[in-house]
C-alpha cells in the first residue's frame, strides 16, 4: 500500500493540474448581437440607361424580404461611404475597410441593366470581415419580373447565410370575393400581383398546392355539391376529382404527390379518406362517431393530423396511415381546428377558440411544448406553413374583412399581406416557384 | 461660612480665593470657547480647495470587465503643472531689490534704476502685475489639479491596479463582436447542445496571433459566425497585461436555448 502512495499523489497532482487547466477556458454562452449587421446598397445601372424605378423596386422588395427573415439588422444607409455608389461585383472591387468601419458583417451590392424589355440583374453578397464573396448570381428576365428577381435573390441570400433557401420566390393561393363570388386567387408572398384563377361564380374553398407547386386542389360548389377540383396553374386546365354525395372537402396532396387525403361524407358523417390523384377511392382512414375533417400530412407521409369531435369538442388527433391507429394530440383547449404540419416535421400549427376568438398555436407532434403564437385581435385562422418552415400565413378579421397576414414561426414579425378593403382567407403557400 | 455665602456675588467682590478661582475658570472657559468659535469660523472662511480631494467617480461599464479601472474617469489624469518660468524682466527687476550690485547679464534692469522716465515705470508696473497674475494662476491650477493618489474609477481602486483578468477582457471583446441570429442556424432545434471549441493566442499588445478550431460545432452557420467574430477581434482596443497563449474558447448558445425551442 505504501508503494502506491506516490502514485496516488501523482494522480492527485495530475487531477488538480487538469482542473486548473480547465479553469483557464473562456466560455461565451451567447452572441453579443443576435442579428447580422447588413448593408443593403442600391443597385447601380451598368451598361444601359438608368432606370430608377427598377432600382427602387429591387431595393424595396429585397429589404422587405430580408427584414421579414428576422436575421438582419440594417445599417442606416445615411452612414454609407463612397463605396456604396461604386460598382463592386468582385471582392477586389469592394472597399471592405469602409464597411468594417460601419460594423457591417454582410454586404449586398448589385447592378442592373435595362435593354428594351429585358432586365439583367447582378446581385452579390459579401462577407465583410473575411473580405470575400459569399454568393452571387445573374438574373435575366423581363422588366416586369423585377419583383420576382428580387425575391429569388433574397432566397439565395438566405440559402447562403442559413443553409436553407428562403420561401419568397413562391406564391400564395387564397380565397377572395373581390370579384363578387368566393373564387380562388393567387399572389406573390408579399401580397403583390394578385390574379384570379377560377370563375365558378359559386363558392370556392380550401386550396392546397401540389408538392410541385404547379397545381391546386380546392373545393367548389360549382355543381351544387361541395366537390373536389384540381387545377393546373399554367395551362388553366381544371378537373373535378371527387364528387361523391355529400361533402368532398379539405383535400390535401401527399408529400410525395402520390395520393390525396380528403374529407368525404359519402357514408354518413364526415370521415377522412385516402384518394388517388385521379380521385379514385383507396382507403377510409377514420371511422368514428364524430366529425373527422381537415387532414394535414406529416412530411414523411406516414401520418395525418386531423380534427375530430369523437370525444365531444373538436380536438387535434394524429392518425397513423399504416395501422389506422389514432391518438389525441391537443388536450388543453375546448375547440381546436385546422392543423398544419410544418415541412420540417417538428411542429403542428392549429387554431384554438378561447373566449369566442380564434388564435394560432403550435405544438410538437408528440403533444409536448404547446405554444400560443398570437394574441388577437380578431379571429386568427387557417394557419399554413411556408415551404421552409420559417413562416406562417393565416387569415385575420381584426379589421372587419378577413385579410392575410404572415408571421415568423415563433410568433414575431406579423405583417399584413393583402390590402385593406378586400377580403382574403384560406391561404396556402406554394413551394418555390 | 455657609456654602451659599461663598458663592454669592458679594463674596467675589470681596476677593474670596474660591470665588477667584471660579472666576478664572470661567474666563478660561470663555477664552477657549471663543478660540474654538474663531477657529471654526476662520477655518470655514479660509478653507482652500488645495487640500481637498475631488469626488470619486464610479463608472460601471454595463457590468463588463474593464482592463483599466480608470477608464471611466471623466477627466484625464493631470500631472502637477510646472510653475511658469519667470520672465527675464521680472527676474531682473527683483534682483536689484536683493542686491545692489548691477548685473551685466540684464542690461534692461538698469533702466528703472538710472532712468526716472514715467512711461517706463508704468510699463514695468504692468509687467510686475502680469507676473503676479501668472503666479496666482499657476497656484490656482495647482490647487485644482487632481492629485495622483486620489481613488478613481472603481470605488476601492487607486489608479494603479493592473485591471481585471485579461481572459475576461478577451471574452467580453469577442462576445461583443459575435453576431449570430438564432434564425440562421441550420438546425435551430439543436441550439441547446451546439458548441464549438477554439484555441486562440493573443499577443501582449492585444493582437490575435492565431486561432484554431479544436471541435467545430458541425453547423456551418455557427462556425462561420465564430470565424467572423474572431477576425473582427483580431486587434483588441487595449493591450493585454500578459500574453494569452493557447487559451481555449468555448462557444455555445446556452443562454438562447429558450428561443431555440420556439423556433420551428
Amino acid at each position: 500500500m505504501r508503494r502506491l502512495r506516490p502514485l496516488f499523489l501523482l494522480l492527485l497532482l495530475a487531477a488538480s493540474w487538469a482542473m486548473a487547466a480547465r479553469a483557464a477556458d473562456i466560455e461565451i454562452t451567447a452572441p453579443g448581437q443576435q442579428t447580422l449587421p447588413l448593408a443593403l446598397t442600391r443597385f447601380l445601372p451598368q451598361g444601359g440607361a438608368p432606370a430608377p424605378a427598377v432600382a427602387e423596386e429591387l431595393h424595396a422588395v429585397l429589404a422587405a424580404d430580408l427584414d421579414l427573415a428576422g436575421i438582419f439588422r440594417f445599417v442606416d444607409p445615411a452612414a454609407f461611404l463612397s463605396d456604396a455608389v461604386q460598382v463592386g461585383l468582385f471582392s477586389t472591387q469592394v472597399d471592405f475597410s469602409q464597411w468594417r468601419l460601419l460594423g457591417v458583417e454582410v454586404l449586398i451590392k448589385g447592378t442592373y441593366s435595362v435593354q428594351g424589355d429585358q432586365l439583367t440583374v447582378e446581385g452579390r453578397l459579401f462577407d465583410v470581415p473575411n473580405r470575400r464573396l459569399l454568393t452571387g448570381r445573374r438574373f435575366v428576365g423581363r422588366v416586369a419580373d423585377v419583383r420576382r428577381i428580387a425575391h429569388a435573390f433574397a432566397d439565395l441570400i438566405l440559402k447562403e447565410l442559413t443553409g436553407v433557401a428562403g420561401p419568397f420566390d413562391a406564391r400564395i393561393a387564397f380565397i377572395s370575393s373581390r370579384s363578387g363570388h368566393k373564387e380562388l386567387w393567387l399572389m406573390d408572398v408579399d401580397g403583390h400581383g394578385a390574379i384570379r384563377l377560377t370563375n365558378h361564380r359559386s363558392l370556392v374553398l380550401n386550396p392546397d398546392f401540389s408538392p410541385t407547386g404547379k397545381e391546386l386542389l380546392f373545393t367548389s360548389y360549382r355543381a351544387g355539391n361541395p366537390d373536389l377540383y384540381r387545377k393546373e396553374i399554367f395551362t388553366g386546365q381544371e378537373a373535378r376529382v371527387s364528387s361523391h354525395p355529400g361533402l368532398n372537402i379539405a383535400g390535401r396532396y401527399a408529400p410525395d404527390n402520390s395520393a390525396l387525403a380528403a374529407t368525404l361524407s359519402r357514408d354518413g358523417d364526415p370521415e377522412i379518406y385516402l384518394l388517388g390523384r385521379d380521385g379514385a377511392l383507396r382507403k377510409r382512414l377514420t371511422s368514428s362517431f364524430g366529425i373527422d375533417v381537415d387532414p394535414s400530412w406529416s412530411p414523411d407521409g406516414r401520418q395525418l393530423a386531423i380534427v375530430s369531435s369523437r370525444l365531444g369538442a373538436p380536438q387535434i388527433f394524429i392518425v397513423d396511415l399504416n395501422s389506422g391507429a389514432s391518438r389525441r394530440l391537443t388536450a388543453n383547449g375546448k375547440y381546436d381546428a385546422t392543423p398544419a404540419w410544418s415541412p420540417t416535421g417538428e411542429r403542428i400549427a392549429f387554431t384554438r377558440q378561447e373566449k369566442g376568438r380564434f388564435d394560432i398555436y403550435t405544438i410538437r407532434p408528440d403533444g409536448s411544448d404547446e405554444r400560443r403564437l398570437t394574441f388577437g385581435p380578431g379571429n386568427l385562422e387557417h394557419p399554413r406553413w411556408s415551404p421552409d418552415g420559417r413562416f406562417l400565413v393565416y387569415s385575420s378579421d381584426a379589421g372587419g374583412k378577413k385579410a392575410l397576414y404572415v408571421i415568423r414561426a415563433d410568433g414575431t414579425g406579423s405583417r399584413r399581406l393583402t390590402p385593406p378593403g378586400v377580403d382574403a382567407s384560406h391561404p396556402a403557400w406554394s413551394s418555390v416557384w | 461660612m455657609s456654602e451659599t455665602s461663598r458663592l454669592s456675588p458679594r463674596s467675589a467682590v470681596h476677593g474670596d480665593p474660591l470665588t477667584g478661582r471660579l472666576l478664572v475658570a470661567y474666563l478660561v472657559s470663555l477664552l477657549l470657547h471663543a478660540l474654538l468659535l474663531f477657529g471654526v469660523i476662520g477655518g470655514w472662511l479660509g478653507s482652500s480647495p488645495r487640500g481637498d480631494k475631488p469626488p470619486v467617480y464610479y463608472v460601471d461599464l454595463m457590468h463588463k470587465p474593464v482592463l483599466d479601472p480608470q477608464a471611466g474617469r471623466p477627466e484625464p489624469r493631470m500631472a502637477q503643472p510646472a510653475p511658469p518660468a519667470p520672465a527675464p524682466v521680472a527676474a531682473a527687476e527683483k534682483a536689484p531689490a536683493k542686491t545692489t550690485a548691477p548685473s551685466k547679464a540684464t542690461p534692461a534692469t538698469r533702466a528703472p534704476v538710472k532712468d526716472s522716465d514715467r512711461h517706463l515705470q508704468e510699463a514695468l508696473q504692468r509687467r510686475r502685475d502680469e507676473v503676479a497674475l501668472q503666479e496666482r494662476m499657476a497656484a490656482l491650477r495647482q490647487a485644482q489639479a487632481v492629485p495622483m493618489d486620489v481613488p478613481v474609477g472603481l470605488p476601492d481602486a487607486r489608479g494603479r491596479e493592473a485591471g481585471v483578468d485579461p481572459q475576461a477582457y478577451v471574452q467580453a471583446a469577442i462576445q461583443q463582436n459575435w453576431a449570430l441570429s438564432p434564425y440562421s442556424l441550420a438546425d435551430p432545434a439543436k441550439m441547446a447542445k451546439i458548441e464549438a471549441w477554439v484555441w486562440i493566442t493573443y499577443s501582449k499588445n492585444g493582437r490575435l496571433e492565431s486561432f484554431r478550431f479544436e471541435k467545430p460545432s458541425g453547423d456551418p452557420q455557427f462556425d462561420e459566425s465564430i470565424k467572423r467574430a474572431l477576425v473582427k477581434s483580431q486587434q483588441l482596443p487595449n493591450p493585454l497585461p500578459v500574453r494569452l497563449e493557447n487559451v481555449r474558447v468555448i462557444f455555445n448558445l446556452k443562454e438562447l436555448k429558450t428561443k431555440a425551442e420556439v423556433w420551428r
